[in-house]
């Protein structure tokens, strides 16, 4: 964790002090290898020369009914909540910057945001606190200055827990806004 | 052949007429010569429903049927009487006369019985022919007329539905639930489905709507369709599935947002939503023929659940405006709404009772969701459910009892119980897990 955090702060630096500038997408690079990513000359990068990496940045693939949903191996996939509360936690704000960040400086793709909520309201209310949950990230990513048009949400409510015992350690894993990447273009 | 069915099924119920056989007749014609006349229906019921204090259950004598099947009638009779509270059909082991003799209040005074059904039923082609009776045995003699039903056979168990309604509607001047339908979202194997029951929970059907995530059925007044909330793809959508055509309307979509369709209104043009699809979870009429919104209630939090009063209209829902989810009811619109519930730290999922009286709803207590009844003014609150999670409570049209959904038998299924909270029992399938229910109005 602590490597691949280095790693994220490294790149960042080589990508992303200047604000907005993209790079070519690796896949397409003109060297013909999809494996060498090149810096941004502009200045402002502690290190200078290309840095190589033995991956496009880690996606991990989701499998689903859809194609191109990912998830970014470096980037917290989930921010959690208090009870009965939409509010972006403190703690939660590190994952944020870190996908406005991917947003901004690294990707064109899309982001979803699933809001869920632990089973204790009805499935109506909770469907409800899960699309504020949604929201709420989504509203702190647009403040970053990510284009609303790149974010998709959706509430699953009380639907899709990842665990069902009635103690707190396990309502409070289910209260969480969960993100996911989309390929555009699919 | 689901559409015929369901056809023959709205045009029940227009009583035959009277094409009796010899033998038929001659019953009937023994029945009323051998007692004195009929009694005339009086507008005292001869079984009072409305007294609140408990009462004595009324024994019942409910004789087989003579004919073929005609003792599976009486079974569905005496099922639905006894699931009332009101009325205690005595085992037919105990009686003293036989189906075919002719009723002798002396043979039921022994066993406290103080009404007796009596009847005959035949097959011709591919319907059955019913003639039933109703004797009073303190008066020895017949309660009204004695009434005669034709149905298909493929409706055999809503013929004794049909008896039982016309026993209880003779003795109590009400009409029963015994014909009312039940609808709910059931799910096997992750794929949900709706579901409509009888209101016993036999002849269940599905209709083939399917959805990843399927919530919130809502009958319109006269019961003839159905609206939901759909999940599909990554849209929320509401639809309604017309229950004569078995054809589906998408009524209105929202992306990025969530849309969960309440109450119809009393005159069934419009639904009461909630929609997030302007930022926050608020509640508006949807227009089932145009799909135009009106807002109704519109606050930064959450507004959901909307309940429409069938008696004045007015809506009583969910918010947590106020710090937490609560009930609050807005007798009008534009007219501020009030905060209903004061005790607990979660009050949601209103429910109207069919005279606009009273609301049920779920309150968090004791680590627990439970139902709980109050007054239309917040007043009068009583706890009616104590075991497992109790939710999603819907009244039945004559405001005597409820459906829910219920974790107390280890996994979410859906019950019936009376209005005070007793007498629970099961209507969904064993190995279905069943929610969100609804009892049609009609």
């Amino acid at each position: 964790m602590k490597k691949a955090a280095v790693l994220l702060i490294v790149l960042l630096f080589a990508f992303g002090c200047k604000g907005r500038s993209y790079h070519a997408d690796p896949m397409t690079a003109d060297t013909g290898s999809a494996q060498v990513l090149t810096e941004d000359t502009g200045g402002g990068a502690k290190d200078g020369g290309a840095i190589t990496e033995s991956d496009v940045p880690g996606k991990s693939p989701i499998e689903g009914e859809e194609g191109g949903i990912y998830e970014i191996t470096s980037i917290p996939s989930e921010i959690f909540f208090d009870y009965d509360r939409y509010d972006v936690r403190q703690e939660a704000v590190s994952t944020l910057t870190q996908i406005a960040d991917y947003l901004l400086n690294q990707s064109s793709d899309m982001l979803i945001i699933e809001g869920h909520c632990d089973d204790r309201g009805t499935n109506e209310y909770n469907l409800a606190l899960g699309d504020r949950r949604a929201s709420s990230a989504r509203d702190y990513l647009i403040a970053q200055g990510v284009p609303p048009a790149r974010i998709e949400t959706i509430s699953y409510g009380e639907e899709n827990p990842v665990c069902t015992a009635q103690t707190e350690n396990c309502w409070s894993r289910n209260r969480r806004d969960h993100f996911y990447f989309k390929e555009t273009g699919r | 052949m689901r559409l015929q069915k369901a056809l023959n099924e709205r045009n029940f119920l227009k009583k035959a007429p009277l094409r009796l056989s010899l033998k038929t007749f001659t019953f009937l014609l023994l029945t009323t010569l051998l007692m004195a006349q009929p009694a005339a229906l009086s507008a005292q019921p001869r079984v009072d429903v409305d007294i609140v204090n408990p009462q004595r259950k009324v024994r019942m004598g409910i004789d087989d049927i003579e004919g073929p099947r005609g003792s599976e009638l009486s079974s569905v009779v005496a099922s639905d009487l006894d699931f009332t509270g009101v009325f205690d059909p005595v085992s037919p082991e105990a009686y003293l006369e036989e189906p075919w003799e002719r009723f002798n209040a002396k043979n039921w005074e022994p066993l406290s019985i103080k009404y007796v059904l009596k009847g005959k039923v035949s097959e011709q082609g591919d319907d059955y022919i019913v003639v039933v009776a109703l004797y009073s045995v303190g008066e020895n003699r017949l309660v009204g007329n004695a009434k005669s039903y034709r149905a298909t056979k493929t409706l055999f168990r809503l013929l004794g539905h049909t008896i039982a309604d016309w026993i209880y509607e003779n003795l109590t001047n009400h009409s029963s639930v015994f014909r009312s339908k039940i609808a709910f979202v059931g799910s096997q194997g992750g794929q949900k489905q709706l579901y409509v029951t009888d209101w016993d929970g036999q002849r269940i059907r599905t209709f083939g709507v399917k959805g990843k995530i399927l919530l919130t059925p809502h009958w319109s007044p006269d019961s003839s369709k159905l609206a939901y909330t759909a999940l599909r793809g990554r849209t929320y959508a509401i639809y309604t599935l017309d229950l004569d055509t078995l054809r589906e309307r998408r009524i209105f979509s929202a992306k990025n947002g969530t849309a969960i369709a309440g109450d119809y209104t009393p005159d069934g043009q419009r639904i009461a939503i909630s929609s997030s699809h302007r930022g926050s979870p608020d509640i508006y009429y949807l227009d089932v023929n145009s799909g135009r919104t009106a807002t109704v209630v519109s606050s930064g939090g959450i507004d959901v659940s909307p309940a429409v009063s069938p008696k004045d209209g007015a809506i009583a829902f969910n918010s947590n405006r106020g710090g937490s989810a609560q009930i609050y009811l807005q007798s009008q619109p534009g007219y501020p709404a009030r905060r209903l519930t004061s005790q607990g730290s979660q009050n949601t999922s209103p429910a109207w009772s069919p005279d606009g009286r009273r609301l049920a709803y779920v309150s968090f207590t004791g680590g627990r969701n439970q139902i709980f009844t109050m007054l239309s003014d917040g007043s009068e609150v009583r706890q009616l459910t104590f075991s497992g999670n109790n939710e999603e409570p819907s009244f039945s049209p004559d405001g005597r009892f409820m459906v829910f959904s219920s974790d107390r038998g280890g996994s979410r299924a859906v019950y019936i119980m009376r209005a005070n909270g007793q007498g629970a029992r099961r209507v969904s399938p064993q190995g279905v897990k069943a929610e969100h229910p609804r009892w049609a109005p009609k």
